[in-house]
């Protein structure tokens, strides 16, 4: 024997034994079991966790109050109270011994405590950037009656009506205004998308117990608790791909019933949302394409083939359609933010320096435990996600072909829709990838969620009865939650006690409100206005001004405002955009903008060493043919129009 | 084949919540009628109709809301081009598409058994589903008190501007008291440096608003600036806010 095969031979046992073991841990050897569902039914413990979390969701409103008057306890107690409730509400779905009812309750009492702390965040007006480009959009519909007019903050925004048409709808019936519609709207969306998600597991897996799990770990994911129930177009797209998915997989699992009832289902879903959203349209396109190909691979039936070939192509052909009816208005929008967001990951994978991790823009740093919560969360998912990949691929099923058991053509498309979430993680560290690797990390999560399930009911609490094991995967499981909302919102969750400058929710305030308000009353609606990131949101809204952009109008007015003098080239651009007024924030001068622009981020705005002085912003005193409409002593209001005429 | 009471029941939803938003006298319902045709009614109705493989209670919620959600959206688009985007246009559309759907089932026939809830629920479990659901909205009600009484700002607006529609000759002085205590101001008009007008007492309560007009004479219309300036009674000499009209601009606007 020579040296190599005597060196080899008394190891190959423990190789061997190693092999098999890490083999047997991430599921590649070894039999796959979820177990099956116990045929008990009653609601078990829901009601009671459900009283838990409401009395948590109740405590978390009065955080919110805390919040306002500077408690610094506020933020750490909601994280605390959604620990709280998630905890023992994830043990018990964990627990083999939950009935189908009690999992459907658990979850839908989850998702309505969380919507309702999300909704004592902002309890009486939008406060999120993104909502006010939308809401825009609404007012444009309930005011003209008709569709697609433009809308200078985000142009692509009335191209896609799907959000805005289901709020104008409530409004125009209801009476009730936008705000309360949109609450309407997005409350019926987040349940309806939580219910669709539990079935369309169920359907794919054959167990309510894996769903409910996936529901659970789904909610750890950064924009569930906040971005993808604000009133913006995702938050109901993201609810027509899961009922798209869902009508397809039922059907799939019910070939009795007739092929055109998919059809009828998802169709209708599937043209929803090419009107609605462009992102999530494309990502229902992949999907659906993605099933059908594996589908046809694993030889599925004619039928079968034919009516997920018949889906992929709406889900392909609809928004195409669409997109190239308004000549591809995304291109201009997401094709530039894709680019900054590449061209920042390929620096960070060549070690260049780039955004600090846990910093804000403005400086502030993430606390300690927000930053061991969010590394454990993603060290939790990670674990699951190896533990859960191929058990996902292995889990028998009617279909079930060879050692790789493939049981399902979607569940193997969601199990390798988990090798994004890295790629999510990545865009995250960086700045201007940040907003893309939200996203991503948000889609992805689809199959991160029922991986990580899969995991949990094959391998880490498997079929064990043992209530300390589920005790600790529900700590777990609220840890993954409770960093994906740290993650996603981070110290910013709640309103703060003072105001700050360019700071999205923490900037929206009464005063400013009410100066909006104003400009609407006293100067009539529609003029041209130059405004900061934050005032010119209030005063397209409450004041239905038209205000520029650099988005809309590809100048930059802002050189304008922030310049020290008022020169050729700063009244050139004034001129250029038919400026009538200026809206002049003087707190701009306290502080350093939170995210890290204060208009647009064009050249005289970006990389500020120091706030601006008030001197450069009150310039336009000493301008003869500007008058001074305005002043609250924080906001003044110029009107410019003379400027065009002036020597 | 009769209808089945499910079906009746919604039928009779739609037809009520149509009219709750176009006949005045039912407006005490409207509330309910937009959330009642936009996310519920419509997407069910279907839903029950093709009785799908999931058409339990849990999945009218998880199919049968966003179906009513993109009807909507659908019929959004089909109202535009019809120039019907209003209360009457949403309402009979929903309604009839809701009817339509209600109309086409033949009989409610058993589907899959209703397993996402038990056909009884106890006692118990009621109260405790109905006191989570009364502490989640005392919570969120807190919130909103909250948020309404919380004011970081307090402040006084004061404004001149050319009374709208745009007339040179007259502005609108007007103060807002956003003070946290009633105040009172005193207005001086300054033409070129000259006080040329005053309003030496004006008490507001905080909340309350004060306007005067002011006709521009021509010996203001010589001036290159009009201004107005503000003053506090608890501060007399300190020129609280500012505002002027410039003559120019006026002019400009004219031309």
């Amino acid at each position: 024997m020579s040296l190599p095969e005597t060196w080899a031979a008394p190891r190959a046992g423990a190789v061997a034994r190693l092999w098999g073991g890490l083999a047997q841990l991430v599921g590649l050897a070894g039999d796959v079991q979820i177990g099956a569902q116990p045929a008990r039914h009653g609601l078990g413990w829901a009601p009671a966790l459900a009283l838990l979390a409401a009395v948590c969701a109740a405590s978390c409103g009065f955080a919110a109050n805390a919040s306002r008057e500077g408690f610094a306890y506020a933020i750490p107690a909601v994280y605390a109270a959604c620990a709280l409730f998630l905890a023992p509400m994830a043990a018990r779905l964990v627990h083999p011994a939950a009935s189908r009812q009690e999992r459907i309750v658990i979850v839908l009492a989850a998702t309505a405590t969380l919507f309702a702390i999300r909704l004592a965040r902002a309890p009486l007006y939008f406060v999120d950037h993104d909502e006010f480009l939308h809401w825009v959009t609404t007012q444009d519909i309930l005011a003209r009656g008709r569709l697609f007019t433009p809308n200078p903050l985000l142009p692509v925004s009335p191209l896609y009506p799907g959000l805005e048409l289901a709020t104008a709808a409530v409004a125009t019936l209801s009476g009730l205004t936008v705000f309360a519609s949109a609450l309407v709207v997005l409350a019926a969306a987040r349940m309806a998308f939580v219910a669709a998600l539990f079935l369309a597991y169920e359907c794919i897996t054959q167990s309510p117990r894996v769903a409910s799990i996936a529901c659970m770990v789904y909610m750890g994911s950064s924009t569930f608790l906040v971005f993808d129930a604000h009133f913006s177009y995702e938050s109901l797209a993201v609810t027509f791909l899961a009922a798209a998915w869902l009508a397809e997989a039922a059907a799939a699992r019910a070939p009795a019933s007739a092929p055109w009832m998919s059809g009828a289902l998802t169709l209708p879903l599937l043209a929803a949302l090419a009107v609605t959203h462009h992102t999530t349209a494309a990502f229902a396109a992949a999907l659906f394409c993605a099933a059908t190909f594996i589908e046809h691979a694993r030889g599925a039936g004619r039928g079968a083939n034919r009516r997920l070939l018949l889906i992929c192509a709406a889900a392909v052909l609809l928004p195409l359609a669409w997109s190239k009816f308004f000549g591809d208005p995304t291109a201009g929008y997401l094709g530039p933010v894709l680019q900054d967001g590449l061209r920042e990951v390929s620096r960070l994978l060549s070690f260049a320096p780039g955004r600090k991790l846990f910093v804000a823009s403005d400086g502030e740093v993430a606390p300690l435990w927000q930053r061991w919560t969010m590394i454990g969360a993603v060290a939790a998912l990670c674990l699951g996600l190896a533990i859960g990949f191929f058990r996902a691929l292995r889990l028998r099923g009617p279909g079930s072909v060879g050692w790789l058991r493939l049981a399902d053509s979607r569940l193997i498309v969601l199990a390798l829709l988990t090798l994004a979430y890295p790629a999510s993680i990545l865009f995250r560290m960086t700045r201007a990838g940040w907003e893309i690797g939200n996203r991503l990390g948000s889609l992805s999560f689809f199959g991160v969620s029922l991986v990580v399930a899969i995991g949990v009911a094959a391998f880490w609490q498997g079929s064990s009865r043992n209530g300390w094991r589920a005790a600790a995967l529900g700590l777990a499981a609220a840890l993954v939650v409770v960093g994906g909302v740290i993650s996603g919102e981070g110290p910013r969750l709640l309103t703060p006690a003072r105001f700050k400058v360019e700071a999205d929710a923490a900037s929206v305030e009464p005063m400013g409100i009410q100066a909006a308000q104003w400009t609407g009353e006293w100067l009539g609606p529609g003029n041209t206005f130059v405004a900061d990131r934050i005032n010119r949101l209030l005063l397209a809204t409450y004041g239905r001004q038209d205000v520029t952009t650099t988005l809309n109008d590809s100048r930059d007015a802002s050189i304008a405002v922030l310049s020290q003098t008022l020169g050729r080239a700063e009244r050139s651009v004034l001129a250029q955009l038919g400026v009538q007024y200026l809206m002049i924030d003087l707190r701009l001068t306290t502080a350093l903008p939170v995210v890290g622009v204060y208009f647009d981020g064009g050249d005289a705005d970006r990389s500020h060493a120091a706030p601006p002085e008030p001197k450069d912003l009150l310039k336009f005193n000493a301008e003869p043919s500007v008058s001074r409409l305005f002043d609250n002593g924080y906001l003044i209001v110029f009107d410019v129009a003379g400027l065009a005429d002036a020597p | 084949m009769r209808p089945s009471a499910v079906t009746l029941v919604i039928a009779g939803l739609a037809v009520a919540a149509a009219l709750a938003a176009i006949v005045p006298a039912l407006a005490p319902a409207r509330p309910l009628s937009g959330l009642l045709l936009v996310t519920i009614l419509p997407g069910v109705a279907i839903v029950r109709l093709l009785k799908f493989p999931t058409s339990d209670g849990l999945g009218a919620l998880a199919l049968g809301v966003p179906l009513s959600l993109a009807l909507a959206v659908l019929t959004g688009l089909a109202l535009n081009l019809l120039n019907a985007l209003d209360a009457a246009g949403w309402a009979a559309s929903l309604c009839a598409l809701t009817l339509l759907a209600c109309l086409a089932r033949r009989a409610d026939a058993r589907t899959t058994v209703d397993q996402a809830l038990p056909s009884r629920l106890r006692p118990g479990e009621i109260a405790m589903l109905l006191a989570a659901a009364a502490i989640v909205a005392g919570g969120v009600a807190v919130a909103r008190e909250g948020a309404k009484a919380h004011r970081e700002f307090a402040y006084t607006e004061f404004w001149m501007t050319p009374r709208p529609p745009v007339d040179q000759n007259i502005v609108t002085l007007g103060i807002r008291n956003a003070e946290r205590e009633p105040t009172s101001y005193r207005v001086a008009i300054v033409a070129d440096g000259a006080n040329v007008g005053r309003w030496p007492s004006v008490a507001l309560a905080p909340g309350e608003i004060w306007t005067a007009d002011i006709s521009l004479n021509a010996q203001f219309r010589r001036a290159r600036r009009v201004e107005a300036w503000l003053y506090r009674s608890q501060d007399p000499d300190l020129v609280y806010r500012k505002a002027w009209i410039a003559a120019p601009a006026a002019k400009a606007r004219r031309d």
